[in-house]
Parts: structure tokens; C-alpha cells; sequence
């Protein structure tokens, strides 16, 4: 028996390729492949008589997809596995399509790949091409159930129920319950990665990552800082292996809090970077629920960040001083070898200088006086790299700086760490927000001072600015700035559209990614509902019920005015004297003219005998009779109906 | 399942008349198997958005979800009103194509697919439509008797197929089908009962010239005298007449078959051919007798095949008003 290709096939073979297109990206190229072989197979098939696979090879087929998705996930099964697998689900469903519900599932399908979607990216631009394909695979769905009816008409109907969904389901939206946590446990995917990472290898990779891909956005209470202000921490780093710097794990809780006269309040919508840290500005004084407030004053996170996070945070320009903790020698530990010049350096500086922070002073005029070069690609380093950079090659970046900073004032005896974060940033004029992107990451030094408590100290600041190589200026000019004169003209425009589509994703970012439980409540405040005590929730259930149930009636009551009388008050006046009379059972059958209907309705109702035939007789004068103009009859003619009570025997 | 069990509960809208319209009561929605399933991909859609908290997954399931919600009120809409102006039906011989007209009215809006299941006997006969004016429901003719639309159900699922709205009644209606003529011999003179043979009228018949009268139109152009109009007398049809029987009794013992059917067939087509023949008829079979008729009556002749099309089926049942 050779079986043939679904008539729908095409209109099938459109909706999965509207929800394919999101994720062709992240798919592995042989599932790409399997899903354009089959559908081009499909789509040729009726026409050059290609027989549909047999069911042995097709059971076949989806056991090695099967296989493979599972070898290709070595053994750990995550997001990106599960899209794998619809989409294979999506290229073998349509081979063995047989009947009506096939073509639904294949259908659903389609939805479903669309709302996968979600889970990888949730930008503007993507959600906009994601109400378009489900506008589409709905036309689909459509014409698939009605095939004789134009595809025009299929795709425009579906476009109009689409809009007519949108305002429910935004009220849905706002009012549906949110909780905080999972249900069950979330695996990361591959998706996303950042210019920040728990090691610091200063000299082991040359060349740092130069993405003007965002990080984070920003919006303070008061005004944006100065850009000397925008300091950024993300992580501390402890431990230093003579190569590496890495973050010590065993740090413990926050004990006193920075507080102070001067506390910055903002807004960070920090997109997912896959690590287990928040991005802070300078020293926070709490942490967002869910999160722990580390000894070191940086926000760590049970798990990897694999969606945007959005969070307001209080922050100080410097933590209290606190005396130094027993455990916090570790910020001396160096390897008990190598660098033994930076050591002897180390020395000679201590002993000259009177103070950690005349120390400290003595190493950045050393950065300066030297022949020290800020530049994005510097040479490698080998054995020793402090020595190496502090005395040979003489060229690096931010981490160089830092690393060697911290390697010197630890060699002196100084506690001091290595702090990784972002600096600068540019303010968007038409969002009034800081954007920072992955190329502001940065990294500089903390000192420990008697008294003082841990210092900032950015090393990367002391180099020379004349031997700063062009291009590799540390960022921090506002875009601002920019837009005045640099650059030509075309870039000015392409750089003003860029900065409005930003403030428009940040608006997007943070009213609809962003909303939460938080945001849910202070929304229903606004309205004057509450979720504190169950008359609230009860209210505030009640309240979104009956808006919901008032919308649909809206949009019933226009459906049938549609189907009905529209706009003209006289047909619209009798249709209502015709539906006073159907309630009480004298019903007009549709053939049947006012005339006719009349004497059938004066044969049952003797008793409204007048009033039916007053209305009759103005209605037929009004639509028939040359009178539609006549303003004072028709309001005589609304009177009359309106007072028409059919329910009264009189 | 559910929508035969919502049609036994619901109070039966029986003797239906037409023209019938469609209203709020009587008209029934609920999700079919895809839509159920659809929904049910929408709860797991749900879940994962509650999962992850993304929240434009849970926009997009609400919009979904709000999408099948309102497309229930398109569906309805689509029944909404919609009259059924007149059903007719004719009656046919077994075999023959027979059709269940319907002419439907509806406002300027178009309806597209509707479909019709018509139950007859135990039969269902399935129609899908977009002809918002007129629907042929074709009729099984497979064996003679009496047929009776037990009952009409209008539904449809448009736009998505999700939702199925549906409207069960029960009109009076049904139909004859009449045995399949069986062609054969048939000598009137052998059956004709010579009692009643008498004072016997001519009546036009086909064997022996009887002379020419003017040209009526309508007459058959066989029948056209070519002669006399060559000969310049003027147009004139010739006549004849049917010299033996001018009245027979078709009778059960007339047909030596034995099988019941092929009797009943064959006395179908005797009762055709008296009746192109212009005789005046009658019908004899056990249980019935229908006395000699006019010629050319067409009533009388549908009082015949009737009876032979209800011959063994429990008698001449009440054929119900035919529309």
C-alpha cells in the first residue's frame, strides 16, 4: 500500500517552519538538516510522485533522531536537548500524517515551537516575530480545517482573533498569580555567556573579549553618577595560584553592612550570564530576596543565571569599617614561589613608605613613572607573569594592573584582592539609563587600611594616558557625547535609532520581562486591591474575573451588532421591539416581513394589539415611507419602544 | 460521546416545521478531541512558564489561550440564526439518485463550513458546506420502503476546528423509495379482468390507427401525420387506439417470479408501463387492494408504487406530511 502526502501538507510544512526559524540557530546543524530534507521532500512529493517512506523506515528514522539527540547530549539532558527533540518531532510528524487529528498535532506542533522560543531569547524584536508566527500557524490552523475558503480570508481572520485575544490576555497577564522559584529544577542551556568569569588569568589568553554586546542596564533614583562613580563589582577574587586569580567559595555571610549618608538607589536589569553573581553598584547594603550578601559584599546566587534578573538594590560608596577577621588572612596568601622580583619590588616599595596608603601611592607612581602601555592585546606571559609583565613586556590591561596591584601589596603584607566587575558604561539619552556593555568589564583592586575599612584602588587609572593605545580607551563616554560630534552623519542616525530601540527594550525589559510578584503587588495597589488578607485576594479575583467577563461581553455585544441591525437606531429600535416580543415567546420568523409579522404577533397579544401596530406602522413609515430624515419620528419611534412592556398583561 | 448524551438530556426540539432558525437555545458548543488536546498543550505551556517564571511565556499561553477562548464565540456565531428555509424530498426508485434539498437563509455574512448530518433509519449522511443558500444531502436508496428523518444535526467548528457548536432537532420528514423496475413482458390483455372490461371507453393507446385530428402543441413529433402535410392539408397528429384492455388489474399472480423483490420490481414496472400506456389500473397485491384509477394520474400511480414500495413492511405506514 503506498500511502500519499497529506493534501495539507504545504499550509503544515508553513506553520513548522514559522516556529522552526527561531531556533535554527541553536540547533545542531544534522537536526537542521533532517527537518529541511524532510520538508522539501514533502512539498516536491505530490508533484513529482514521490511515494511517502514506509512505516518501518519512518519508525526507523525516528529511532535514530532519537538516538542521536541522546548521544548528542552526553547524557545530560538539557534545554537545548529538548528543542532538539521537538523539532526532530517536528520534521518526522508530517511523514506519517494519515488524518484530521495528525494534521492538529503537527499544528500544535508549531505553537509549541514557538513558545520554546521563549524560554532562549525574550527580546523585543523576537516576541514581535513570535505574535507574527502565531498570527501565521493560526491562518494555517484555519485554512487546514476549512481548506475551501480563500487563504486570504484564513490569514486575515486569524490576524483579527489574534488582536481581539490581545487585550484578555494582557489582563491575564497582569493579574494571573506569580510565585517565586520553580516547580522543578531548572537546567541551564547554552545560551549567552559574558565578558566576566569566576578565574583571572592575566597573560594566559592575549586579547580580551571587545563585545559591545549588552550586560546590564541601570536606572538610578536620582541623577546618573559621574562617570569617576561608575564602578561596577561583580566578584572578589581570593586566591591566587602564581597563574590565576579564583573566587574562594568559602566565603562567609555578610556581618555588618556598609551604611552612610550618601546611599545610591537603582535598578539593574542584568542579562543572564550564566555564572552565580549579581552585578552591584560599589557596596550594597542588602541583598534581593533569594540571594545571599557575601562577607566580600558581592551578591552570589545558588544558581547559574540563565534568565535577565532584575533587582533595585540600595548601595554606599563604601563599606564600614570593620576590623579585619581571622579567616581574612587569606588576602595576604601568595604561592610560597616564583615572582621573586616583584617581591624584591614589593619590599624596596614598603620599606620607603610609611603607610598602606603611601604603599600603595609608591606602586601607581610606579605605573606611571615606568614605561607602562594600557593596550587590548598584549603579549603573552609565561612562568612568572607578575615579573614577567611588571618588568619585561610592560603592556596589558585592566586584569594586568589589578593582578599585579594586588601581587605587590600582598608580597608587602598588605591584605588587598582583585575585584572583577564593570566600569563606565554609556547613558542612554532617550531612557535616561546607563547601558554597560560586555566590553566595559573591568577589573581593578581592594586595599585593606587600618581604620578605613577596604578601599577602591584602580591601578588601571595611573597608566599614562599618552601611552594609552587609541581604540582601547577605557569606556565611559556617554553616548551623549557621541551623538554630538564624532562620527559622521549616517552613524549619528544609526546610532540615535540604535539608542531609542534600547530604551524601547528597556522599557520592555523591565515592565513585561521584569514583572514579578513585586511589581504584581505595587501594580494592584495602584488599583487599590491588595494580596495581604483574603478578603484582598478575593477582591482582587472578583475584580479581574468581572473585567474579563465585561471584555467578552464588549466583544459579544459588537459581534452581534455586527450580525444584527448596525448602526441604524431605527433598525436597531425595532430589533429591540422584536426581542421584547421573543421574550415573552412571539417569535418573528426571519422570512417574515414587519406587516405580516405584526398581525401573527397581534393574533397571539391581542391585548398589545395597539402598540404593535403603532410601532409597526411608524417603523414601516420610517424605513419605507420617505420619512428616514424625519428626526422627530424616529425619537417618537425609540419612545415607543422603549416604553413597549410586553411582559405586562394589561 | 459527550454531544449525544448533551442531545439525550437537552429537551428534543421534535416536529420540527420549516422554516426553522437556529437560536441561542438549542445550540450547543463543546471542544472536540484536537480542541481538548489543545488545551491541554496549554496547561503544559502554563506549567513552564510557571517553572521558569518567564513571563512571555506566560503572555503568549494567555494570548493563546484567549484565542481559543474567543474563537468559541465565533464558532457559535456561525449557527447563530442561521434558518433553514424549506427541506424537501422527492420520491425515487431504489438505487436511483436521490437528494434532500435544503435552502438555508442568512444575513449578508457568509457562514462557512457547516455541516449537516441528516440520521435516516440508522444511517448518518455527513455534509459539509459553504453554500450559505442551498445544501444537497444525498439519500440512501440502496432497498425499497419508507424512509424517516429521524433527525437533523447542523454543527460546525470553524474557524480552528477547537470548539464544535451543534444543533440537534427533529424534523417530520421522510421518503418513499420505490422498488427498482425490472423490465419485462407486459401483456396487459392476459391480466385484463374481463368483468370490468366492460363498457369499456377508448382511450388513446399505441396499436391501431384510428384517424388524424389538428395539431395540438405538446403532441410527440412521431406522431406528426407528414403525409397530410405534405399533401397541403395542414399540420395534423395522427391517432390510435389501444385496442385490447383498455383497464387492467395488476396483480400479484400476474408474476410467476418467486423471490419477493424481484416481484415487487417487476410489478413496478407494469405499473410504470400502464401508466405511460394510458391505461386505467389497478393493484392487487396481499394486503392491499387499490382500485382502477385515471389515466395519466400521477397520484394514483404514486398510490401504487407506494404500496409496493411499503409491500411486507408492516403496511401502509402514515407517510408523514410531505413538504
Amino acid at each position: 500500500m503506498t500511502r500519499r502526502t497529506d493534501p495539507h501538507i504545504s499550509m503544515l510544512v508553513s506553520a513548522l517552519v514559522m516556529g522552526i526559524i527561531p531556533h535554527v540557530l541553536i540547533l545542531s546543524p544534522w537536526i537542521n538538516a533532517c527537518c529541511f530534507l524532510s520538508w522539501i521532500y514533502l512539498m516536491l512529493g505530490p508533484k513529482k510522485a514521490w511515494p511517502l517512506p514506509p512505516r518501518w523506515l519512518t519508525a526507523l528514522l525516528t529511532f535514530a533522531a532519537f538516538s542521536g539527540i541522546v548521544i548528542g547530549a552526553r547524557g545530560t539532558f538539557n534545554s537545548d536537548s529538548g528543542i532538539g527533540l521537538l523539532c526532530l518531532m517536528a520534521a518526522l510528524k508530517p511523514l506519517e500524517i494519515n488524518n484530521h487529528r495528525d494534521r492538529m498535532i503537527t499544528l500544535f506542533l508549531a505553537y509549541f515551537m514557538v513558545i520554546a522560543a521563549l524560554f532562549f531569547s525574550n527580546s523585543l524584536e523576537m516576541t514581535i516575530y513570535l505574535y507574527f508566527s502565531v498570527v501565521g500557524i493560526t491562518g494555517c490552523l484555519v485554512l487546514v480545517n476549512h481548506p475551501d475558503i480563500l487563504p486570504s480570508k484564513g490569514f486575515k481572520l486569524a490576524f483579527t482573533i489574534t488582536a481581539q485575544a490581545l487585550p484578555l490576555s494582557l489582563v491575564l497577564f497582569l493579574v494571573f498569580p506569580r510565585i517565586q522559584g520553580s516547580l522543578w529544577g531548572v537546567q541551564a542551556g547554552s545560551a549567552g555567556s559574558s565578558g566576566l568569569s569566576d578565574t583571572l588569568s592575566p597573560g594566559s589568553l592575549s586579547g580580551m573579549r571587545q563585545s559591545g554586546e549588552l550586560a546590564m542596564r541601570v536606572s538610578f533614583e536620582g541623577g546618573i553618577p559621574g562617570v569617576a562613580e561608575r564602578y561596577f563589582r561583580a566578584i572578589v577574587f581570593q586566591n591566587y595560584d602564581g597563574k590565576s586569580w579564583r573566587v574562594s567559595w568559602k566565603i562567609p555571610d555578610a556581618t555588618t553592612l556598609p551604611e552612610g549618608d550618601d546611599p545610591v538607589r537603582y535598578t539593574v536589569i542584568l542579562e543572564p550570564h550564566q555564572q552565580h553573581y549579581l552585578v552591584t553598584m560599589d557596596y550594597p547594603g542588602e541583598s534581593p530576596p533569594g540571594f545571599t550578601l557575601s562577607h566580600d559584599l558581592t551578591i552570589r546566587s545558588r544558581d547559574r543565571l540563565v534568565k535577565p534578573a532584575r533587582y533595585s538594590l540600595v548601595s554606599y560608596s563604601a563599606p564600614s569599617p570593620s576590623p579585619l577577621m581571622d579567616w581574612e588572612e587569606i588576602y595576604t596568601h601568595l604561592p610560597t614561589t616564583g615572582n621573586s622580583r616583584s617581591r624584591i619590588l614589593a619590599e624596596r616599595l614598603r620599606s620607603q613608605s610609611g603607610s598602606v596608603g603611601e604603599l600603595s601611592n609608591a606602586i601607581l607612581r610606579y605605573f606611571r613613572d615606568q614605561e607602562f602601555y594600557y593596550t587590548l592585546s598584549p603579549p603573552e606571559l609565561d612562568e612568572n607573569p607578575v615579573d614577567g609583565f611588571l618588568f619585561n613586556t610592560r603592556k596589558g590591561y585592566c586584569e594586568h594592573y589589578a593582578s599585579a596591584f594586588v601581587y605587590l601589596m600582598r608580597a608587602a603584607g598588605v591584605p588587598a584582592r582583585v575585584v572583577g566587575g564593570y566600569y563606565g558604561g554609556e547613558v542612554n539619552p532617550y531612557g535616561d539609563y546607563l547601558m554597560i556593555r560586555q566590553k566595559d568589564a573591568h577589573a581593578w583592586a581592594e586595599v585593606y587600611m587600618e581604620g578605613k575599612g577596604w578601599m577602591r584602588v584602580d591601578p588601571t587609572a595611573a597608566v599614562d594616558h599618552r601611552r594609552v593605545e587609541r581604540d582601547a580607551a577605557p569606556s565611559g563616554s556617554s553616548a551623549g557625547e557621541m551623538l554630538d560630534g564624532r562620527g559622521g552623519f549616517f552613524n549619528g542616525i544609526s546610532l540615535k535609532v540604535q539608542l531609542a530601540w534600547d530604551a524601547l527594550n528597556y522599557q520592555w525589559y523591565s515592565r513585561v520581562i521584569g514583572y514579578s510578584t513585586v511589581s504584581q503587588r505595587k501594580f494592584l495597589e495602584k488599583l487599590g486591591l491588595s494580596l495581604d488578607s483574603m478578603a484582598g485576594i478575593l477582591k482582587t479575583v472578583f475584580s479581574s474575573l468581572a473585567l474579563i467577563a465585561g471584555l467578552m461581553m464588549l466583544y459579544y455585544l459588537r459581534l452581534q451588532m455586527k450580525t444584527g441591525a448596525g448602526t441604524d437606531p431605527v433598525k436597531k429600535g425595532y430589533m429591540r421591539f422584536l426581542k421584547k416580543l421573543e421574550s415573552v415567546g412571539v417569535i418573528c420568523p426571519p422570512y417574515s416581513g414587519p406587516l405580516d409579522f405584526a398581525e401573527k404577533a397581534v393574533a397571539e397579544r391581542k391585548d398589545l394589539e395597539k402598540e404593535i401596530r403603532g410601532i409597526t406602522s411608524l417603523y414601516v413609515l420610517l424605513r419605507y415611507g420617505g420619512k428616514e430624515k424625519d428626526e422627530n419620528l424616529v425619537h417618537d419611534f425609540l419612545v415607543l419602544v422603549g416604553h413597549f412592556r410586553p411582559g405586562k398583561i394589561q | 460521546m459527550i454531544e449525544e448524551l448533551v442531545d439525550k438530556i437537552a429537551r428534543k426540539e421534535t416536529n420540527v416545521v420549516f422554516p426553522h432558525t437556529l437560536l441561542r437555545k438549542g445550540l450547543y458548543i463543546l471542544p472536540t478531541r484536537p480542541g481538548l488536546l489543545f488545551i491541554l498543550v496549554l496547561f503544559v505551556m502554563l506549567a513552564g512558564s510557571i517553572n521558569y517564571s518567564n513571563n512571555l511565556g506566560f503572555l503568549f499561553t494567555f494570548l493563546l489561550g484567549s484565542m481559543v477562548f474567543i474563537s468559541i464565540l465565533h464558532t457559535h456565531r456561525n449557527l447563530l440564526g442561521l434558518t433553514i428555509r424549506s427541506a424537501a424530498v422527492q420520491p425515487v426508485f431504489a438505487s436511483d439518485n436521490g437528494v434532500l434539498k435544503l435552502l438555508l437563509q442568512t444575513e449578508e455574512r457568509s457562514r462557512p463550513g457547516i455541516c449537516f448530518d441528516v440520521k435516516i433509519n440508522e444511517a448518518t449522511i455527513h455534509v459539509t458546506t459553504n453554500d450559505n443558500r442551498k445544501v444537497s444531502v444525498p439519500l440512501p436508496t440502496e432497498r425499497r420502503g419508507y424512509y424517516k428523518v429521524t433527525s437533523m444535526t447542523v454543527s460546525s467548528s470553524y474557524p480552528f476546528g477547537l470548539f464544535r457548536t451543534w444543533s440537534t432537532f427533529y424534523p417530520n420528514l421522510g421518503y418513499l423509495v420505490y422498488p427498482t423496475a425490472l423490465g419485462g413482458e407486459f401483456d396487459p390483455s392476459a391480466s385484463t379482468d374481463g368483468s370490468e372490461n366492460q363498457g369499456s371507453r377508448e382511450t388513446d393507446g399505441v396499436d391501431d390507427f384510428k384517424g388524424l385530428r389538428p395539431y395540438r402543441p405538446g403532441d410527440p413529433m412521431s406522431r406528426l401525420s407528414w403525409k397530410s402535410l405534405a399533401r397541403g392539408k395542414g399540420l395534423h397528429t395522427k391517432e390510435f387506439s389501444a385496442h385490447i384492455g383498455e383497464s387492467v388489474m395488476i396483480a400479484w399472480d400476474d408474476v410467476s417470479l418467486r423471490e419477493t423483490e424481484k416481484k415487487l420490481s417487476r410489478l413496478c414496472d407494469m405499473v410504470l408501463k400502464a401508466h405511460d400506456m394510458n391505461l386505467s389500473y389497478g393493484l392487487s397485491i396481499p394486503g392491499t387492494l387499490i382500485p382502477k384509477g385515471e389515466p395519466k394520474d400521477k397520484a394514483h400511480r404514486h398510490l401504487c408504487l407506494k404500496a409496493l414500495a411499503l409491500y411486507g413492511k408492516g403496511g401502509v405506514r402514515a407517510e408523514g406530511k410531505r413538504p
